[in-house]
């Protein structure tokens, strides 16, 4: 019963904002606000039952596990206070307080991550590129596969050495260095192109997933229901390849292009 | 420039082509699985029973079409070897009820009980601290799990008190920036190896990873949860959405190849128009 | 006063960042205890920070319904949504012993008979799921009208999207399942085309800007703790 109340609100409100692609209405402005407000109210659930009421309460003050022993660990006062203190950022007259506990995990931050990064953003990276560290599976393999490899090893490192010079752009592209940076601009338009087919992809899919929870969970009546919408959706299209038949051709602005 | 009722036409169109598929499924184009799905699934395939893996539930609800399909399929696979999970999600908050309804709904089909073979760890800030505690103790940073019970007792954690040297695989669905860090902060430091499943958005980024083998698989999007599914043997949301997808991307690819030949003959029209006046 | 407001909090940043820089070079259990401790102490800071986001939020609606501002209705669904859910995981008195049957319809995620996991699941996560998939259409939309071959570039990357879009569908797949599946003709299946652009040179690439983004974000690490950097605190004073 509760699901199929449920499922009944959740189609409904999946068509309130799916309406947006028509205009800016009132149902979507509902269902907006609906979900900002009960966003919110998860994000404090979130926060109070998994994280400060275990993590900082369940240390320092109040035993949650009904078979262990209870030991405070008054270390712990140090976030609890350092965490209220920067809740001070809601009163403008003692904002500057939260500097500290900004300060703080900022700081930690910036000391953690150095060592990490130089290993696998960088060293692992750079090491990954040069053929000789990729061509290493394929030694004493056949030249069917060898040489296949081979080139793909040496295009690779082609490629990443381009896209770097490209991003050096404290001597000016011209000459040698111009030329290798062109290359390095190919190389990064097949980049962004896989990319955005690759967010082609995924946007189409996000509505996909929408489209299927209409017309596969939301039974009985969603089956019913898309069948309408798809039909719906035929005349409009019917409708506006016969409107701009009859419609004066609009002014061509190909200049703005 | 695009008129309203070319805009109009071109949602309904898509719309169409989406709705269609759905409403009358066929089965006419196979989904060959790939090399980089295949890392992960032959990765899980070779555990024994009784290893554990993490499985990060790293996205949220806008990202639910693609991941969450996959992670019932990595699910199905993991329970299916006997092997115990534990999940985490460290992307934004809604994550961890998806992660929770995820393991209830996959654990309860194949009769796995929360606390000794599953165990969802709830939502964390501060990305690499959490990965890095984890590395060295899990319970010291999750005292409790996602449903509030206590961790000091419950049986996969004793089994598995932290990553390191523990686990012996670790799978990130990430619907953001999280594969990364995961490589940096958890997998290199901690010794174990690391496949990701992320959004189609990202896919095509996390490739220079994926080379370098810094992560030994990777799952982008929709198609890939799709070809996990029919490894796993059992079709689901993901399987039934493939039809649309291939229609609506010819249907933009032929957008894109019209509009240029639009585009180009009005061009050479007003070359036409100029050059005769001149 | 003005140390306090301005430079202890720089001396914070450094002496915390230079220590946990230190400690990663030294693996003695003491000083990785001393690690491990401020990992959780950060986590435990940076949850009380997210609900600072909460408060900017309803403080500006509340303000929209004080003061009568054109669209405080929808301000008023807004704070009823929010006090609904916060009502529904409030406990009201304790929470039975697990194992017992008892019915009770609060409590948070835990409880999946409860008001909060069902409103979680259908007004929460459809809602998010649905923003998110109108953009199929905006992009749609975009690759229309501005998706143009003027330049080589441009048509490099045209021609680099639509091939990974038929390949990453099992219609463009089929398109080209003829083709043997070895050799140089087996290399012109719409696969495995994708396949060697996504992973030699878009990963090269991708490479490439993740480089850049290592040597930013070490960067910006040092100046933060040289205090260089303080833009992180603020603005004001």
């Amino acid at each position: 019963m509760a699901a199929f109340i449920g499922t009944w609100i959740a189609a409904g409100l999946t068509l309130m904002i799916l309406s947006f692609l028509y205009k800016d209405n009132p149902f979507f402005r509902f269902a907006e606000h609906l979900y900002v407000g009960v966003a919110n109210a998860y994000i404090v659930w979130l926060v109070w039952a998994t994280i400060v009421l275990p993590d900082f309460i369940g240390r320092v003050f109040v035993n949650l596990d009904p078979n262990g022993a209870f030991t405070p660990d008054y270390w712990f006062l140090i976030p609890g206070i350092l965490g209220l203190i920067m809740l001070t950022r809601m009163v403008p007259a003692i904002e500057w307080m939260s500097r500290w506990a900004l300060a703080f995990v900022v700081g930690w931050g910036a000391g953690f991550v150095i060592g990490p990064v130089l290993n696998s953003y960088l060293l692992a990276q750079v090491y990954a590129s040069f053929p000789w560290v990729n061509m290493q599976p394929y030694l004493g393999a056949p030249a069917a596969e060898y040489v296949p490899a081979l080139i793909n090893a040496i295009i690779l490192f082609i490629c990443v050495v381009t896209v770097l010079v490209y991003f050096f752009f404290s001597y000016e592209h011209k000459g040698v260095i111009g030329g290798t940076a062109k290359i390095g601009i190919w190389v990064l338009m097949v980049a962004f192109g896989a990319s955005f087919g690759s967010t082609v992809m995924a946007r189409i899919s996000l509505f996909i997933g929408r489209a299927r929870f209409l017309v596969q969970d939301a039974e009985p009546a969603g089956h019913a229901f898309s069948i309408l919408l798809t039909l719906g959706l035929l005349i409009a299209i019917i409708a506006a390849v016969i409107a701009r038949r009859s419609l004066p051709p609009a002014e061509e602005s190909d200049s703005a292009e | 420039m695009v008129r309203s009722w070319e805009r109009y036409l071109l949602y309904a169109l898509i719309a169409f082509a989406v709705f269609l598929p759905l409403i009358f499924p066929f089965d006419v184009w196979p989904n060959l699985p790939t090399r980089e799905v295949l890392g992960v699934f032959n990765t899980i395939d070779n555990l024994q029973p009784g290893d554990t893996i993490v499985v990060a539930v790293d996205f949220d609800p806008s990202s639910e079409p693609e991941l969450y399909p996959m992670l019932l399929a990595v699910l199905r696979h993991a329970f299916s070897k006997d092997i115990y999970v534990i999940g985490i999600n460290l992307f934004g908050p809604a994550g961890t009820g998806l992660g929770v309804k995820a393991l209830t709904d996959v654990g309860g089909e194949m009769g796995k009980t929360d606390g000794s073979d599953y165990v969802m760890l709830g939502f964390k800030p501060n990305l690499p601290a959490v990965i890095s505690q984890l590395n060295s103790d899990i319970k010291e940073m999750y005292r409790s799990d996602a449903n509030g019970r206590p961790t000091a007792d419950m049986p996969i954690l004793q089994r598995t008190p932290k990553l390191q040297g523990n686990i012996k695989y670790m799978v990130d669905l990430a619907a953001g920036e999280t594969v990364r860090p995961w490589v940096a902060y958890g997998s290199a430091p901690g010794g174990y190896p690391m496949g990701a499943g992320c959004t189609a958005v990202s896919f095509a980024d996390y490739f220079s990873f994926y080379q370098s083998g810094q992560i030994n698989g990777l799952m982008g999007g929709l198609k890939a949860a799709a070809e996990y599914e029919e490894l796993v043997g059992e079709k689901g949301a993901a399987s039934a959405g493939m039809n649309s997808q291939s229609i609506v991307h010819a249907l933009l690819v032929l957008f894109i190849i019209i509009g240029n030949v639009v585009f180009f003959r009005s061009l050479s029209l007003k070359h036409v128009g100029t050059g005769g006046g001149a | 006063m003005t140390f306090l407001r301005r430079q202890l909090p720089v001396v914070i940043a450094f002496v915390l960042g230079l220590f946990t820089l230190v400690i990663f070079y030294i693996p003695a259990a003491p000083m990785q205890g001393i690690g491990d401790r401020l990992k959780i102490f950060v986590t435990i800071i940076g949850a009380f920070a997210m609900l600072l986001g909460i408060n900017s939020i309803l403080g500006q609606h509340i303000t929209k319904i004080r003061k009568k501002r054109p669209g405080y209705g929808y301000s008023w669904v807004l704070i009823l949504g929010f006090i609904a859910m916060m009502v529904a995981w409030i406990p009201w008195w304790s929470v039975p012993p697990e194992g017992t049957t008892v019915y009770y319809p609060w409590g948070g995620l835990e409880n999946n008979q409860g008001v909060f996991y069902w409103m979680f699941f259908w007004i929460l996560v459809p809602m998010q799921a649905t923003m998110f998939s109108i953009l199929a259409f905006y992009i749609a939309s975009a690759a229309y009208r501005s998706f143009r071959a003027k330049t080589m570039e441009a048509t490099v990357l045209l021609i680099a999207a639509v091939i990974v879009m038929l390949g990453r569908v099992p219609l463009g797949t089929s398109m080209t399942s003829w083709l043997p599946d070895t050799g140089f003709w087996g290399s012109l299946r719409m696969e495995e085309m994708t396949s060697w652009l996504l992973n030699i040179p878009n990963a090269a690439g991708f490479r490439g800007i993740v480089l850049g983004v290592a040597l930013g974000i070490i960067a910006t690490s040092v100046r933060i703790i040289f205090g260089v950097e303080k833009t992180y605190m603020g603005g004001g004073d």
